[in-house]
This record gives structure tokens, C-alpha cells and sequence, in this order.
């Protein structure tokens, strides 16, 4: 009586009594960060279905927000965990609240140590330039790209990015080769000009090949943190005899493309590493940091049209302690303005337009310095757009945690190690399943001994069969045995013996049954 | 009646009855009642089933006060809506279907907002009671427990 009535009362006072419909909790979970939708994905079969259909990923990931991923440069035995910051809440909650702890074998490749760049929550790792990963670390599987190399000859250098294609759905990888050529050489003063020439392929990700591109004309030097836009990925071009600055690669059309620099710009070039193209508020945008005491932040509202280029924002306090001798990277301009800069690669600060300062954010558990990349989590799953690749599916094995962090993070450590639990417990069934160990029911076990003909249900002998129903070797070896005559012997033997174990078989062959 | 009614006004009719009167604009809000609207296929009178009265008021103010504040300030529609959205369970649930139901977008954003920002940092067993109600969550832990029971091999 108690025991109903208070779940009643609990229904009334919290519950929304009705379900919603499907669509609805669509909507509402595509709202969710990564981090409660882990919990979610426990909630109910129908929500972890929710969150698995591909209608989900494409809701969430229009929806979800940039978050930095992050590799710390200490070296323990964690030094190969990647942190997931979530940058919407960073500056509000407790900053251990606001990551998650990516581990390799579980949430990416153990060799792929390196990070290339990331696009629609799938994440690009390379190792040693030889091999290429690609893979979705919230979901843990990832690909191998097949080895390649042009034309069989030794590259000077080589980078990689990874890019989506939107209009026909295929992610695909670019590899550029660079090689240093000999322009030209003056016998007398020994003057040695090189030029980099660049060649280039592309991997189209389920379609299980190389494809060469030939000779670019432009080519990646160093990744932004963050330059995915309208389907083409950008950065700066400093060579030299170039006029062209912005450049593209569209995947889409698999062309490159120059995009206008703001009107006033010129006088910057010169300066390598003081510039940085990146995307804010979904416009690609320009830092400036070029002058020692100012930054500018420029906004381009209408993609393609220079003259919709304008200055966003110009910081002139608080940066002259490090002085120009940092770079600063925008990642996010937040709701209320404020804005979230990687600084160096190595610290994130927040500025506040409005009082003109600076702060320091803290990162949890993370002392050294580190190199960020910009990363949105999504559960765009490899099984969907790898066709000719080997999926290779995260790791099953998960460490048991010696203490447990409160909160959000110990439910989800906890809903991962479930999950993990339950993957082996399939495994281990299957396996039974091959071995044999068929399982017979006790009930279909004991409706076979009285149906026995030629023997009394009311013989002790059936009782005693039936208190050795409880042993599945038992059941099985019943249900084995073809003929009445067999199983009564069978039975008999066992009584005598005291249900020995050893080798029924031969036990009844001595009792001259044969079967 | 509908002759003493302006042109630009349509009267919308709860389920219980109860009837409003709204200026066009804030009507065809809701996509449902714009179709109807424009395919012409209602009178100045547009029953509303399975919304009442007092549900229905809500959505008209909402739907009022997105008209007008158009031009307004976005962070003073952001505050409207974060206060409008603060309700009961009860009532949140019938908005919701109502929204849906009426295809009333701007609504039915907020509200799903606010449903987010209510699951985040719960634990699984909190939504589940928010959710899906107790007793289903019961049973469904029996089941997990039961499944995983029968799994064991005995020996």
C-alpha cells in the first residue's frame, strides 16, 4: 500500500503526465551540451534510439556550439588524454564542470598523436605524417586512411586538413606535398632562392582512394583555429610575390578560391604571424594583431563581398604586459558580449568590452601549457559515411576509477563504464553461443521426464531427475539423449553413482545401453 | 458579427469554447492558422481544438508581444521570453503541445529552451521521473536487472 503511494504522489508533483511526442524531444535534446546528452542516451531505449538517428546528428550539430579541444604538452602517463572545454559555461561553473576527458584507445587512436584539425565533430590525427586517422571521439570509432605518397618520391614536408563537403555529404581529406625547388643561384655571391611547390591529393571518406589533384597554387601552411566556412577551409597566404591573401579550398567543388581582404588592409601583409583568419558569429573574420598595442577584429557579415568587411572590435588596453609577442586568437564571442581568446595557443582569456580587461581562465587539471584547436562535439557517426574503410570501434576496456568526481561527470563516467560493461556481457554471451552451451529451459526439461514412456511419474526416480534440472549440463545432456530407454538409464546411472561426474558416456556403455 | 469585426481581426476558438479576438498579424503566427488563412478555407471564426482557454491565452500574449517588440530590443524579447517560459510542469507541457500543434516556432523554441535548460545537470533518474513518470522507470530498471539475470550462465 505505502509502497504505491509514493511514487504516485511523485508523479503528480513532478511528472509531466502525458509523453511528448517524438519530434518534441528532438528538439529538446538537440539543445542539450554533449555532457547531459551522455545521460540522456540512458534515460530510455526510445532516447538512446532519439539520439542515435541520423535526424538527431544533423539537429544537434546545426545547433551545437564551438568548444575547444585541447592537448596538454606535460608528459605523464595521461599526457595522451585530450580535454573537451565547454566554452558556453566555462566562465560561469566550476572549470571542472565544464570538460570532459577524452582518452586514446577509448575515444580516439592510441597512435594518433598529433591533431591536424577537426570538421562537424569528426576529428583529423595524424602520426608521423605516415598515417591518418579520422575519427569521432564522443562516439570512439575511427578510420585509417590508406598510406599514400605522390608520385613515389620524398616530400619535403606534408599537411593534411580535413573538410566536408555539403552538398553531396562526403568528408574528405587534402594532402599537401611541399617541395623545395631551386630558383635560382648566383655563382658569385652563392645565393641560394628556393620556392615551395606544392602538389596535392584528396580522399574522398567512403570512397576508398586517392585521387590527385596535381599541382596547387596555393597551399596550407599552418591551420587556423578555426577557418571552416561555407564549405571551404581558409587561411592566410604570405608568399611572396602574391597578391592574393585570403585563400580557399572549397571541398565542395574541390577548387581553390581567393576571398577579398578588407578594403584598408595592404599594409599588414609583411607581418606573418600577427595575423589570423578565423570564423566568429558564423561570418569569417580577421585578427590583427600586427601594431604592439592594439587589436583588431574584423568581421566579414556577407560572405564574398569585401565591402561587407567591418571592424568589430579594437582592443587597446590590457594587452601590453605580453605585448606583441603573443597571438591571439578570437574562438567565441559570447551572448553577452564578451569575448573568448586563445592566446598563444596556450591560455584562454576573456575579454569584457565593456570595462576594457582581461581574465585569466582557468582550466582544470591542466598546469602545462597546451595547443587548442576548435571542436564541435557531434555524433556524426563513421559507420554512416565510411563505406570502404574499416571501422575500427573504441576500445572496450575501461579503467575502474579510484575516486570519483561529483556531479555530471561521475554519472557519465559511470554511464560510459555501463555501456562498456554491457558491450562485454554481449560479447561473452556470443561467444557462449558458438562454444554451445545452448540454453534449455528447466521447464521444457522437467514437461520431457514426466512425458517419459514406460516409466511412472510417480517413480522416484522422476523426482530425483527433476532436482537435477537445476545444473544446465544436466539439461542439456537430457535433451540430448534421443530414446526413453536412454534417459531412464541415464537417470538410473546417475543416482547410483551420486551423480559422478566423470564421463557419462562410458557409465551408461558399461550398463549396455546403447543410444 | 463578423461584420462588426474589422477586416484585419480573426476570432480564435478555444476548445471549451471560449473565443478571442486577435489582430491577423498575431494570428498567423502560428503556421497552422496562416495556411488557413491563406488558402481561405476559414471563416472569421477559427476553432482551435485541443487548446483551452487558458492555454490559448498564453500563446496570444506571446504572440503579441513578439509582434510589437520586433523592432524592440532582442535581449528585452530574450527576458520576456525566459519569464514567459517559467511555468508550472503542467502548463509547460500543454504550451509545448499546443505550439506544435499550432506551429507557433518562436514559441515552441523557447519553450523547448527552457525544457533544455531544466534537464541540464539532472541525473538520469530525475529525468526519467520528469519524463517518463515513475512507474515507467520501474520497470524499466526491472527489465535491466531481469536481463541481465537471465544473461548468467547459473553454473
Amino acid at each position: 500500500m505505502t509502497k504505491q503511494s509514493i511514487p504516485n504522489n511523485k508523479k503528480k508533483k513532478n511528472s509531466i503526465p502525458k509523453e511528448l511526442p517524438s519530434q518534441i524531444i528532438l528538439e529538446i535534446l538537440s539543445r542539450l551540451p554533449i555532457k547531459t546528452l551522455f545521460l540522456c542516451q540512458l534515460v530510455s531505449k526510445h532516447w538512446l534510439s532519439l539520439i542515435s538517428d541520423p535526424h538527431f546528428v544533423n539537429l544537434h550539430l546545426s545547433r551545437s556550439p564551438v568548444s575547444l579541444l585541447l592537448k596538454p604538452f606535460y608528459r605523464n602517463r595521461r599526457s595522451y588524454q585530450l580535454h573537451l572545454v565547454d566554452l558556453q559555461t566555462l566562465h560561469k561553473i566550476h572549470p571542472r564542470e565544464a570538460q570532459l576527458k577524452l582518452n586514446p584507445k577509448i575515444n580516439f587512436p592510441l597512435l594518433g598523436r598529433q591533431i591536424v584539425n577537426s570538421c562537424n565533430g569528426l576529428l583529423c590525427l595524424c602520426y608521423d605524417d605516415s598515417e591518418i586517422f579520422v575519427c569521432n571521439p564522443i562516439l570512439g570509432d575511427y578510420i585509417v586512411l590508406p598510406w599514400t605518397t605522390y608520385d613515389g618520391i620524398e616530400y619535403h614536408r606534408t599537411v593534411n586538413a580535413l573538410g566536408f563537403s555539403p552538398k553531396t555529404n562526403q568528408y574528405k581529406v587534402i594532402r599537401f606535398f611541399l617541395q623545395r625547388v631551386l630558383e635560382s643561384f648566383d655563382p658569385f655571391t652563392e645565393l641560394e632562392t628556393y620556392r615551395d611547390e606544392a602538389k596535392a591529393k584528396i580522399y574522398t571518406i567512403g570512397e576508398g582512394l586517392w585521387r590527385n589533384i596535381g599541382s596547387v597554387p596555393y597551399y596550407l601552411t599552418n591551420h587556423s583555429f578555426n577557418s571552416f566556412i561555407n564549405g571551404a577551409l581558409h587561411w592566410l597566404n604570405f608568399a611572396r610575390d602574391s597578391p592574393d591573401f585570403i585563400c580557399c579550398f572549397d571541398f565542395g567543388s574541390e577548387q581553390f578560391r581567393v576571398v577579398p581582404e578588407p578594403p584598408e588592409f595592404g599594409l599588414h601583409k609583411e607581418f606573418h604571424d600577427h595575423i589570423r583568419v578565423g570564423v566568429l558569429q558564423d561570418c569569417l573574420s580577421i585578427c590583427d594583431f600586427s601594431s604592439p598595442l592594439r587589436i583588431d577584429i574584423w568581421l566579414m557579415k556577407d560572405y564574398g563581398i569585401k565591402e561587407s568587411w567591418s571592424k568589430e572590435l579594437v582592443i587597446e588596453n590590457g594587452i601590453g604586459k605580453r605585448g606583441h609577442l603573443c597571438s591571439y586568437e578570437p574562438i567565441i564571442i559570447l551572448k553577452s558580449g564578451k569575448v573568448l581568446m586563445l592566446v598563444n595557443k596556450d591560455a584562454i582569456m576573456l575579454y569584457n568590452p565593456k570595462s576594457g580587461s582581461f581574465k585569466m581562465l582557468n582550466i582544470y587539471g591542466i598546469k602545462s601549457e597546451f595547443y587548442g584547436i576548435a571542436y564541435i562535439p557531434s555524433f556524426v557517426s563513421l559507420k554512416d559515411v565510411a563505406k570502404g574503410e574499416r571501422l575500427t570501434q573504441g576500445g572496450v576496456i575501461l579503467k575502474r576509477k579510484k575516486w570519483v568526481n561529483s556531479g555530471a561527470l561521475a554519472l557519465a563516467n559511470g554511464m560510459e563504464n555501463l555501456i562498456q560493461s554491457l558491450k562485454t556481457q554481449r560479447r561473452e554471451i556470443t561467444v557462449n553461443h558458438v562454444i554451445g552451451i545452448s540454453k534449455v529451459s528447466i521447464g521444457d526439461c522437467v514437461a520431457k521426464l514426466y512425458a517419459l514412456s514406460g516409466i511412472d511419474p510417480s517413480d522416484p526416480l522422476i523426482q530425483y531427475g527433476v532436482s537435477l534440472m537445476d545444473m544446465a549440463v544436466n539439461r542439456e545432456m537430457l535433451m540430448s539423449i534421443p530414446t526413453d530407454e536412454g534417459i531412464i538409464g541415464w537417470l538410473k546411472a546417475k543416482k547410483e553413482h551420486g551423480g559422478g561426474e566423470s564421463s557419462l558416456a562410458a557409465l551408461l556403455r558399461s550398463h549396455g545401453l546403447c543410444f | 458579427m463578423s461584420s462588426s469585426l474589422e477586416k484585419n481581426m480573426l476570432i480564435l476558438r478555444s476548445s471549451d469554447g471560449e473565443e478571442f479576438i486577435v489582430p491577423e498579424v498575431v494570428a498567423v503566427m502560428s503556421k497552422a492558422i496562416k495556411n488557413m488563412v491563406e488558402d481561405e478555407c476559414a471563416s472569421n471564426t477559427i476553432p482551435v481544438p485541443n487548446v483551452d482557454a487558458n492555454i490559448l491565452a498564453m500563446v496570444i500574449e506571446f504572440c503579441k508581444k513578439h509582434d510589437e517588440s520586433e523592432a524592440e530590443a532582442a535581449s528585452d524579447l530574450k527576458t520576456f521570453d525566459s519569464e514567459f517560459v517559467n511555468r508550472g510542469q503542467e502548463a509547460l507541457y500543454d504550451l509545448i503541445t499546443a505550439a506544435n500543434f499550432r506551429d507557433v516556432k518562436e514559441l515552441l523554441d523557447a519553450l523547448c529552451q527552457n525544457v533544455a535548460e531544466m534537464i541540464k545537470g539532472k541525473s538520469v533518474h530525475h529525468i526519467r521521473i520528469q519524463f517518463l513518470g515513475y512507474q515507467l522507470f520501474e520497470i524499466l530498471t526491472s527489465n535491466f536487472i531481469w536481463n541481465i539475470w537471465c544473461d548468467r550462465d547459473f553454473d
